[in-house]
C-alpha cells in the first residue's frame, strides 16, 4: 500500500509551507514535495500605484528580507528614472546593505540553524533552539549575537529611518548623508563585527567540522545535490551583494552565463506547478526538465553556497581565506553539499563586515553629494541585489505618468524551491523508511530545507498564529492511518 | 513596579491590528502603565519588554469558537493569538525565557487578551464594522481588568508593608 507522510507546517520557516513525502509499496520514499499553500498577491496590488511607493511597500512585505526588497526597489527606480546614483550614495547604500546581510545571516545561523548542530539533530525540539544553544555554549555567545544585530541595525536606522523596515530609497541617491561623528561609530561597529565574524567561523569549525559525526553529515550523499549555481559578482567575478553581473556556473563550476541583471528574462523563466503557489524557476535556454538534479537538470541554486560556487572568490581578504578553506575541506569546486550553506553563510557575513570596514574608511563616505536629480522616466526598470537567501530581481513597468502597470518579483526562495524539493527527497530517502516517525529523522528532513533559509513571505502573506507541527501518514486513498504531533501542535 | 501594556498587530491588515488600536486607545486612561505597540514578533519585542516587572498583551485571536470581538484572557502559553508566535524565530514565551537566560529583567505575564477576529482578514488601515461596533466595549473591559489587577497589587504591597 502506498503511503504519504505530511510535515505541516514546518518549524523555523517564515510563512506557511508543508512537506509531503510519498512512500512506495515497500515503504521506501518515492517522492517528496515542498508545498507553499498560500496565495501570492504582492505583485498584483502594487499595480496602479506610483512607482516611487515601491521603496515603501516592498520593505514591508515581511520582516525577514526588508532591506533586500528596499534596495532592489531603489535600484529599480534608478533604472526606471534613468539615473545613476552618486559615488557617495552608492557607498551609503552598500554600508546599509552589508549591515543587513550581517544581521540576517547571524540570526539565521545562531537562532535557526546552529541548534541543529550544537544542541544536536536528535535532541528534543523543545531544546533544539537558541535556549538549548545557550545551555551548550553559554549566554555570552547569545549576548554577542544580539549586540552585533543591534549595532548593525543602528546603521540601517540611521541611514534609512527605521529597522527592520527601512524606507526612503530614492532614484539617484539616498535621503541622508553621513557625518564624521557617525562615521566613527559605524567604523567601530564594522570592527566589532569583523571580530565576531571570525569568532563565528571558529565556532563552526570547532563544533561542526570538528565533530566527526556532523562532518560526515555535511559530506553525506543525503545532503548533496548537483545543480547549477547563480549569484551576483563584481568586475573581478568576486562575490558581490549590492551590484554587479549575474553569473551562473554549471554543476562542474564552468561559467554558463554572465549577464547584466536587466537581461534576466533571457536566462531565467518561471514554471507553474499545480501543487504549489510558488512559481518555480529554471534556466530558460535548457528548458524545464522537471524536478531533476545532475545530468540534464535545468535547476540552479542561489544563496550563500550558490554565490560562493558562482563566484571566483570573495572580495575581501579574510573572507577569501575562509572561502579557500571551505573548498579545500569539501573537495574543491563545485561544492554541492547542501549543509555547507551554513558555512558559506558565515563567510558571506565576514565579507560584508570587512567591506563595511573599508567603506567606513572611504573619504567619499561623508561627502554631501548624495543624490543625482537628472530623472527621466524610462517606463521600465529592473533592480537586482544579492539578498541573504539569494539573487533578488524587481522588475517594474509604468505608464507615462509613472503609475505601475506591471510588477514582477523573482525572489530567492523561488530559485531554490525546486531544489528544496529534491533536497528533502534525498534526506528522506536516507532517513525515512516506512511509517515509523521519529523526531530525529524528521528533523534531518527539515534540516535539508532549513539550510536554504527559505522564506515564504515574499510569495504569500502568512498569518501564522501558531506553530503547529504534525506528521500525518496517509494511504493512497487519502485515509489517515497515523498522526503524530509535537507538543503545542494544533490539529 | 514597572508595568507595560503591549499591543501587537499588523497596521495594514485591518482587524489583525486590533491589539494596536486598543492599546493606543488605553494609552491616556491607564495611569501607572506604559503602553507600547509593535507590528513585529520574536527578537524585535525583546527590547520593548525587557526591564518591566509585569506585562499585559493585547493581540488578535483566531480561536474560531466565538464571535468577532470576544475577548479571551489567557494567563499561560496559548496557541491562539496571532502575533505571539513567529515561524522564523522565537515565540513570545521563548523570548521571555531567552531574556531571563541572558540576565535581563523580564516581566511576568499578567494576562494576554486575545480579541477574536474571525477567519477572514483583508488589507486595510482600519477595523471592520464588526470590531468598530464593539471597540469601546472591548477597550473598557480590558481597562477595567487591568485596573483591577493594579488595585490588587497595590493592596498586596500595602499588606506586605
Amino acid at each position: 500500500m502506498s503511503e504519504k507522510i505530511t510535515i505541516n507546517p514546518i518549524t523555523r520557516l517564515e510563512g506557511h509551507g508543508k512537506i509531503e513525502i510519498f512512500l512506495d509499496d515497500n515503504g521506501k520514499v518515492d517522492d517528496a514535495f515542498w508545498q507553499v499553500v498560500e496565495l501570492r498577491g504582492f505583485e498584483r496590488f502594487c499595480v496602479g500605484r506610483p512607482a516611487e511607493e515601491m521603496t515603501r511597500i516592498a520593505p514591508n512585505i515581511c520582516g525577514v528580507c526588508p532591506s533586500a526588497h528596499h534596495m532592489a526597489a531603489t535600484k529599480s527606480l534608478d533604472a526606471l528614472y534613468g539615473v545613476e546614483p552618486t559615488p557617495t550614495a552608492k557607498l551609503i547604500r552598500q554600508l546599509e546593505y552589508n549591515a543587513f546581510v550581517i544581521e540576517d545571516h547571524y540570526i539565521h545561523f545562531f537562532f535557526l540553524a546552529a541548534p541543529d548542530f550544537i544542541v544536536g539533530p536528535d535532541s528534543h525540539p523543545a531544546a533544539r533552539n537558541i535556549l538549548g544553544l545557550i545551555d551548550k555554549v553559554g549566554r555570552e555567545v547569545a549576548l554577542q549575537v544580539i549586540e552585533v544585530r543591534k549595532r548593525n541595525r543602528e546603521i540601517i536606522k540611521y541611514l534609512f529611518g527605521k529597522a527592520p523596515h527601512p524606507e526612503g530609497g530614492l532614484p539617484g541617491g539616498v535621503p541622508k548623508g553621513i557625518t564624521e561623528d557617525a562615521r566613527k561609530w559605524m567604523k567601530e561597529t564594522a570592527d566589532f563585527t569583523v571580530e565576531f565574524a571570525r569568532f563565528a567561523l571558529k565556532l563552526f569549525k570547532d563544533v561542526v567540522l570538528g565533530n566527526k559525526k556532523y562532518l560526515e553529515m555535511v559530506r553525506s550523499e543525503a545532503y548533496k545535490l548537483s545543480t547549477y549555481y547563480m549569484g551576483l559578482v563584481d568586475e573581478n567575478k568576486k562575490v558581490s551583494f549590492y551590484d554587479g553581473k549575474v553569473r551562473i556556473v554549471d554543476p562542474e563550476g564552468n561559467e554558463y552565463a554572465l549577464f547584466d541583471p536587466q537581461d534576466y528574462m533571457e536566462h531565467i523563466a518561471e514554471w507553474v506547478e499545480p501543487w504549489t503557489y510558488v512559481k518555480l524557476t529554471y534556466l530558460k535556454k535548457i528548458g524545464w526538465n522537471g524536478l531533476r538534479a545532475g545530468n540534464g537538470t535545468s535547476l540552479y541554486r542561489v544563496g550563500p553556497l550558490g554565490r560562493l560556487n558562482a563566484a571566483e572568490g570573495m572580495a575581501t581578504p579574510l573572507a577569501q581565506k575562509a572561502f579557500e578553506e571551505l573548498f579545500d575541506m569539501l573537495g574543491g569546486k563545485t561544492v554541492h553539499n547542501t549543509l555547507a550553506m551554513h558555512w558559506a553563510r558565515l563567510i558571506c557575513a565576514l565579507q560584508a563586515a570587512e567591506h563595511n570596514q573599508i567603506i567606513a574608511a572611504d573619504p567619499y563616505l561623508t561627502s554631501k553629494d548624495i543624490r543625482n536629480m537628472g530623472l527621466r522616466l524610462q517606463r521600465e526598470g529592473i533592480g537586482c541585489v544579492e539578498a541573504p537567501r539569494g539573487t533578488l530581481f524587481h522588475h517594474y513597468k509604468t505608464d507615462r505618468n509613472g503609475i505601475l502597470t506591471m510588477v514582477n518579483l523573482i525572489v530567492a526562495t523561488q530559485h531554490n524551491a525546486a531544489p528544496i524539493c529534491l533536497s528533502i527527497k534525498q534526506a528522506a530517502q536516507e532517513y525515512v523508511t516506512g511509517t515509523e516517525v521519529k523526531e530525529g529523522l524528521l528533523n534531518r528532513v527539515e534540516m535539508a530545507f532549513r539550510a536554504y533559509d527559505p522564506c515564504l513571505a515574499c510569495a504569500t502573506h502568512a498569518l501564522p498564529g501558531t506553530i503547529p507541527f504534525s506528521v500525518i501518514v496517509k494511504d493512497k486513498k487519502g485515509e489517515t492511518i497515523r498522526k503524530v504531533e509535537r507538543p503545542g501542535a494544533v490539529a | 513596579m514597572k508595568v507595560l501594556l503591549l499591543g501587537m498587530g499588523n497596521p495594514i491588515l485591518s482587524d489583525d491590528g486590533v491589539g494596536l488600536f486598543i492599546a493606543r486607545e488605553l494609552e491616556k486612561s491607564l495611569l501607572g502603565v506604559d503602553v507600547s505597540t509593535t507590528a513585529m514578533a520574536g527578537l524585535e519585542v525583546l527590547e520593548l519588554i525587557r526591564g518591566y516587572d509585569r506585562i499585559f498583551v493585547i493581540d488578535a485571536s483566531t480561536m474560531k469558537k466565538c464571535e468577532p470581538g470576544k475577548i479571551v484572557k489567557f494567563n499561560h502559553e496559548e496557541n491562539s493569538c496571532v502575533h505571539l508566535f513567529s515561524s522564523h524565530g522565537l515565540n513570545f514565551f521563548e523570548l521571555l525565557c531567552l531574556g531571563k537566560k541572558l540576565g535581563y529583567v523580564m516581566p511576568s505575564v499578567e494576562g494576554v487578551y486575545g480579541i477574536e477576529i474571525g477567519d477572514e482578514v483583508c488589507f486595510g488601515c482600519g477595523l471592520t464594522r464588526h470590531l468598530k461596533e464593539k471597540f469601546e466595549l472591548i477597550a473598557r473591559s480590558i481597562a477595567e481588568d487591568i485596573r483591577a489587577c493594579l488595585s490588587r497589587w497595590k493592596n498586596e504591597a500595602e499588606v506586605q508593608g
